[in-house]
This record gives C-alpha cells, sequence and structure tokens, in this order.
C-alpha cells in the first residue's frame, strides 16, 4: 500500500519534471541553437501538435471516427489568408474569423453527425473534408489561388525567435486547456459516450449536447492552429486540406496514444520533427515513416502513453522496482 | 394528485416494417408497484422498454409518467424525471472500474440536484447495496458475468430512479446467483422505487411480481397476480403451444 502510494507520488513528480525539463529547454533552444531551420520545424511541431490534441478530444475521447480533421485547420487558415490579404481585414481580425469559420464548421459536420454512428460518420467527415478539397483545389481556384495559394498574408511577428516563442505559449495554453477539459467531469461525460452511447443515454447524458461540444472544441482548435500556420506561413496552398494532413492527425496521435491529449501532443511534436528534419532522406523518409506507423500499430498499439504499463507488464508484476 | 396514475401507457404500438413488436398496449402502474412482464422470445417485451424509455418512438400511442405526457421525451431527459433502466444484453463502460461506471450516473444526478454528497460516495453506497463493493477497481470488462448484472443495476439506481425497468437482470446467472441478486431487487422495491421487471426465467419472476402482465405477439393476453396468469388458458397456451395445453389439462 505504502510503497504504491509513494510510487505514484514519484511518478506524478517525475511527470512534473518532465514537463518543467522540457520547457526549459524549449525556452532557451532559440538561444542554443540559433538555426532559422531548426526553429522552423520546431514551430511546425508546436502548431500540429495543437492539430493533434484538438483531433483527440473528438476521436480519442468521445470516439467520433473524424476522418478530415484538416478540414477545420484549412478552411481557418484559408479564411485568415483569405480575409486578410482580400479584404483587408486586420490581420487579428482575421484571425477571429478563421476560427470563427472553423467554429461554424464543427457545427455543418457536427450537427447532421450527431444521428451517425461508425462508419457512416467516418465516411460524413472524410466526405467534408473533400468537398473543401476539391473547391480549394478545382472549384473555386480563383479565390483560394489553386496550387499558388494565397499569399502575403501578414504576420503577427517578424523573424523565427518571436514566432517561436509565439507559437511555444499558444502551444502550452491550447494543450492545457484541452487536456485540462479532457480530465474534468466533461472529459469523464465524453469518455462514457466512446465507451457505449446507449449506456450513456441511460445514465442520464445528453449525449447530443456532448457530442456537439466535443466537435466544437475540436474544430475551434484544429482551427486556431490552422490560424496560427496561416500567419506564419504567410501563404496558404491546397496543402491544408490535403488528405494527408488528415491522415497525420490520426498517425500523430496513434504513434502517441489514442484518448489522452498528451500523447497525440507527444506524437505530433516527434514525427514533425523526425519527418521535417529528415527531409534530405527525400522520398525514404516517407517509406520510413511508414514503417514506424506500422510497427507501433503491430507491437505498440497504445502508443508512447502505454510504454510505461507495457514495460510493467513485461517485468511481470514487480514494476514498481528503483522507484 | 392520487388520481393520476404513476406510469399509464396507451394503446402504444411499434411496428418494425410490417412487424407489430409491440400491438395497441394499455397498461397502468402504481407507485411502489412491483410488475412483472413476461412473454415468449420475440413477444415485445424489450421493444416495450425500449419504447417507455424513450430509446425507441412508438408508431402510435401515448405514455404518461406521473400525469406527463413523455411520448416524446428524450431518453436522458427520461432519466431526469426519474426512469432508468438496464439492457438486456448488459453496457457496461468496459474500459471503466466498476465505481466510474456508477459515478457517471451520479455525476449527471448531482448535476440534476438528486444528490448533494460527492458523487463517489454515492456510488459507493449504490456499490454496496447491489454487493459490489469489494469489485469497485476492478475493470467492468473483467467481471464475471453476474457482477455485470449487478453492476448495470447500481448504474441504474445511482440515477435515483422512481421507476427502475429490469430487462432479464437474471438470464445467464447460476442459480446461487439468482437468489442473491432476487434479494437485491427485492430491498431495492422496499425502498420504494417502482419496478418494472421483465423476465424469462419464471421462478424469480413470480416470487417478486405483485402484478404480471404478460405479452405475446406484441399484445398484452392476460394481466393479473401470478397466481391468476399462471392459471390463464392463453398463457399456457403461448409458452407450452396447444398441446401442452392439451397435456396440462390432462
Ligand atoms: N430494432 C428492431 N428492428 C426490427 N425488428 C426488431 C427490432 N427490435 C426488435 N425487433 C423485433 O420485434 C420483435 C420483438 O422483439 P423484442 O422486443 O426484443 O422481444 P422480447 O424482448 O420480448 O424477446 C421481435 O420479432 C424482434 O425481432
Ligand atoms: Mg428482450
Amino acid at each position: 500500500m505504502m510503497a504504491g502510494k509513494l510510487s505514484s507520488i514519484t511518478f506524478l513528480n517525475r511527470k512534473l519534471l518532465a514537463v518543467l525539463v522540457y520547457l526549459i529547454a524549449a525556452s532557451i533552444i532559440p538561444l542554443a541553437v540559433p538555426s532559422i531551420y531548426i526553429l522552423h520545424v520546431l514551430i511546425l511541431a508546436h502548431i500540429f501538435v495543437i492539430y493533434a490534441a484538438s483531433w483527440d478530444i473528438l476521436t480519442g475521447y468521445t470516439g467520433q471516427l473524424n476522418l478530415g480533421h484538416a478540414m477545420f485547420f484549412g478552411l481557418s487558415a484559408y479564411t485568415v489568408a483569405i480575409t486578410n490579404t482580400m479584404l483587408n481585414f486586420p490581420l487579428i481580425l482575421s484571425v477571429v474569423v478563421g476560427v470563427f469559420s472553423a467554429f461554424l464548421l464543427s457545427l455543418i459536420v457536427g450537427i447532421p453527425c450527431l444521428r451517425l454512428r461508425g462508419p457512416y460518420l467516418a465516411i460524413t467527415t472524410f466526405s467534408f473534408s473533400w468537398i473543401l478539397f476539391l473547391l480549394a483545389s478545382s472549384a473555386m481556384i480563383w479565390l483560394s489561388g489553386g496550387e499558388e495559394g494565397v499569399r502575403g498574408v501578414r504576420t503577427f511577428v517578424v523573424g523565427s525567435v518571436p514566432n517561436y516563442y509565439l507559437s511555444l505559449v499558444l502551444m502550452i495554453v491550447s494543450v492545457l486547456i484541452l487536456y485540462r477539459i479532457a480530465n474534468s467531469e466533461t472529459g469523464l461525460i465524453l469518455k462514457a459516450i466512446k465507451e457505449d452511447e446507449d449506456a450513456a443515454m441511460a445514465c442520464g447524458i445528453n449525449t447530443t449536447k456532448y457530442k456537439l461540444l466535443a466537435f466544437i472544441l475540436s474544430g475551434v482548435f484544429g482551427g486556431i492552429a490552422g490560424a496560427f500556420y496561416a500567419q506564419y506561413m504567410r501563404i496558404v496552398t491546397v496543402d491544408v486540406v490535403t488528405l494527408e494532413l488528415s491522415a497525420s492527425a490520426i498517425t500523430f496521435s496513434l504513434i502517441g496514444g489514442i484518448g489522452t491529449v498528451i500523447g497525440p501532443a507527444i506524437g505530433a511534436y516527434i514525427l514533425t520533427i523526425l519527418f521535417e528534419g529528415f527531409s534530405w532522406l527525400a522520398d525514404y523518409r516517407i517509406l520510413i515513416y511508414n514503417l514506424i506507423i506500422v510497427a507501433f500499430v503491430l507491437f505498440l498499439p497504445g502508443g508512447l502513453m502505454s510504454l510505461r504499463e507495457k514495460i510493467k507488464a513485461e517485468r511481470g508484476t514487480g514494476g514498481e522496482e528503483g522507484e | 394528485m392520487s388520481d393520476v396514475p404513476f406510469l399509464q401507457v396507451d394503446n402504444l404500438s411499434k411496428h418494425f416494417r410490417g412487424l407489430k413488436a409491440v400491438d395497441e398496449v394499455t397498461f397502468q402502474v402504481d407507485r411502489g408497484e412491483f410488475l412483472g412482464i413476461i412473454g415468449p422470445n420475440g413477444a415485445g417485451k424489450t421493444t416495450l422498454f425500449n419504447l417507455i424509455t424513450g430509446f425507441l418512438k412508438p408508431t402510435s400511442g401515448r405514455i404518461h409518467f406521473r400525469g406527463k405526457d413523455i411520448t416524446g421525451m428524450k431518453p436522458h431527459d427520461r432519466v431526469k424525471i426519474g426512469i432508468a433502466r438496464t439492457f438486456q444484453v448488459t453496457k457496461p463502460f468496459k474500459k471503466f472500474t466498476a465505481i466510474e461506471n456508477v459515478v457517471i450516473s451520479a455525476l449527471i444526478a448531482r448535476k440534476h440536484g438528486k444528490i448533494r454528497e460527492h458523487e463517489r460516495d454515492f456510488a459507493m453506497e449504490v456499490l454496496e447495496k447491489v454487493n459490489l463493493a469489494h469489485r469497485k477497481d476492478t475493470l467492468a470488462e473483467n467481471l464475471p458475468h453476474g457482477e455485470v448484472k449487478k453492476l448495470e443495476i447500481a448504474r441504474a439506481l445511482a440515477t435515483k430512479p422512481e421507476l427502475l425497468l429490469l430487462d432479464e437482470p437474471f438470464s445467464g446467472l447460476t442459480g446461487e446467483e439468482v437468489e442473491s441478486l432476487q434479494e437485491v431487487i427485492k430491498s431495492i422495491h422496499e425502498d420504494g422505487i417502482t419496478v418494472i421487471l421483465i423476465e424469462h426465467v419464471l421462478k424469480a419472476c413470480m416470487a417478486l411480481s405483485e402484478r404480471i402482465i404478460v405479452l405475446n405477439y406484441g399484445k398484452i393476453i392476460a394481466d393479473g397476480t401470478p397466481q391468476q396468469v399462471c392459471m390463464d388458458r392463453q398463457v399456457i397456451e403461448a409458452y407450452l403451444g396447444k398441446r401442452g395445453l392439451e397435456f396440462a389439462s390432462g
């Protein structure tokens, strides 16, 4: 009893310690490694952390399989870019409108999806993102600029270092909010819906309300990531609404651990660094990337977050030693 | 006040394509009653529960609970006004521990102002009520079938119901488990909760119920005390077939 309690305390402290070490390291990186390229990769990592964590709230926590998460990211990014460049909105207003557009999309997609379960939901979310991709890549080129994209978006701060810190703060705040929600009463209710929707209803849960809440949270934070991306990159192309981007929300989360918020965040961070950081490997990196995913699905389906339990289980019951 | 029936079901029907699963069913339940519903497989018992709890919309007919028309009400709103259920095919939150399963209901009950205390303490009380306290930290997926049945009841109880609908709680239990669960259900009824029990295993149902309704092909074919129902010609026919009737009457 005592030993169990003690080790869980030290574990908590270890987690806290890990977070602290990360925060300190993350804050001094720009001073220690003044490489624009490395900072660029890390800024993208911060953006995708928000993106992956926001996907997890809807799919990992609430069990509503969303195969088209890029639609929230992409719509918001395009809205920021278009309102800022063509309508000359002040950037802050563009960002507000961009995130709001993701919010509206979460209602437009979420409301019909409330009645859908399983594969029907998956197909519907996929279709919505596919429609957005078609609009951006062909039907509405006059607005989206097609392959060329929308160029000349203004930016809040100029340069890699300020953008690095801005994205770091945005990431920390976003993940903290999502994490707090996931570990609150609301998070428990969302998980119950994932476990069994009928049983959740029988417990008195208004499943419609909570599923819509999950859609909105997921859409809004996906939109926040997209809006930041637009102002940082200063150009928005069809890349932001591709199938690949939707798929990466899933792979990030799979690697990190679905249904944990922190897991998908860690997965996004690591994979973005690997993928962007090893671009010199050219096409091999896609091969390696996919091999990593297959390896995880086969050997660690719970993702990195399940690593500790997995090691514990393999050592037998004596998992507490050395603590 | 007192002439308003507790539960009033009027001409309730549910058709699945051509099939009349529930066919013009009318009955009343008084507050504090213990009503058994029996009938052969496919008689429409579960469908009737789904209609009363709002999981299905009726083709026609109306349902009143304490004088209020609840026919169009959502399942979670019916829980809020005091109607709880269990499922014939159990639906535990598998990755939750036993106590977390119950905490979910308790949490909602607290949000509805039905309990004052901390939901975990209340959930623990409910687990004790169904003799599952020792299993509180066991994942639902690791519980044996008999205990999952009890967990379902605990989860329904934690919503603080006035009317509790139990769909075949004894199915798949051993003789010993049936007896212990029978005691649990009896004590729930003694706490003042109105119970409607669907049961395929007649013995337990006969022992617990004050009144029994017999369904066959979606219709009520008998309604009375367990003794009356047992003697009913149509009931024997439904259960044993015509040959059984000939056999029973010698
Ligand atoms: N969702 C459904 N769709 C179509 N038919 C159904 C559905 N639910 C039940 N039925 C049919 O309605 C009839 C009554 O079923 P049910 O209420 O489950 O009976 P019981 O619980 O008395 O065994 C059966 O013939 C069953 O096949
Ligand atoms: Mg049934």
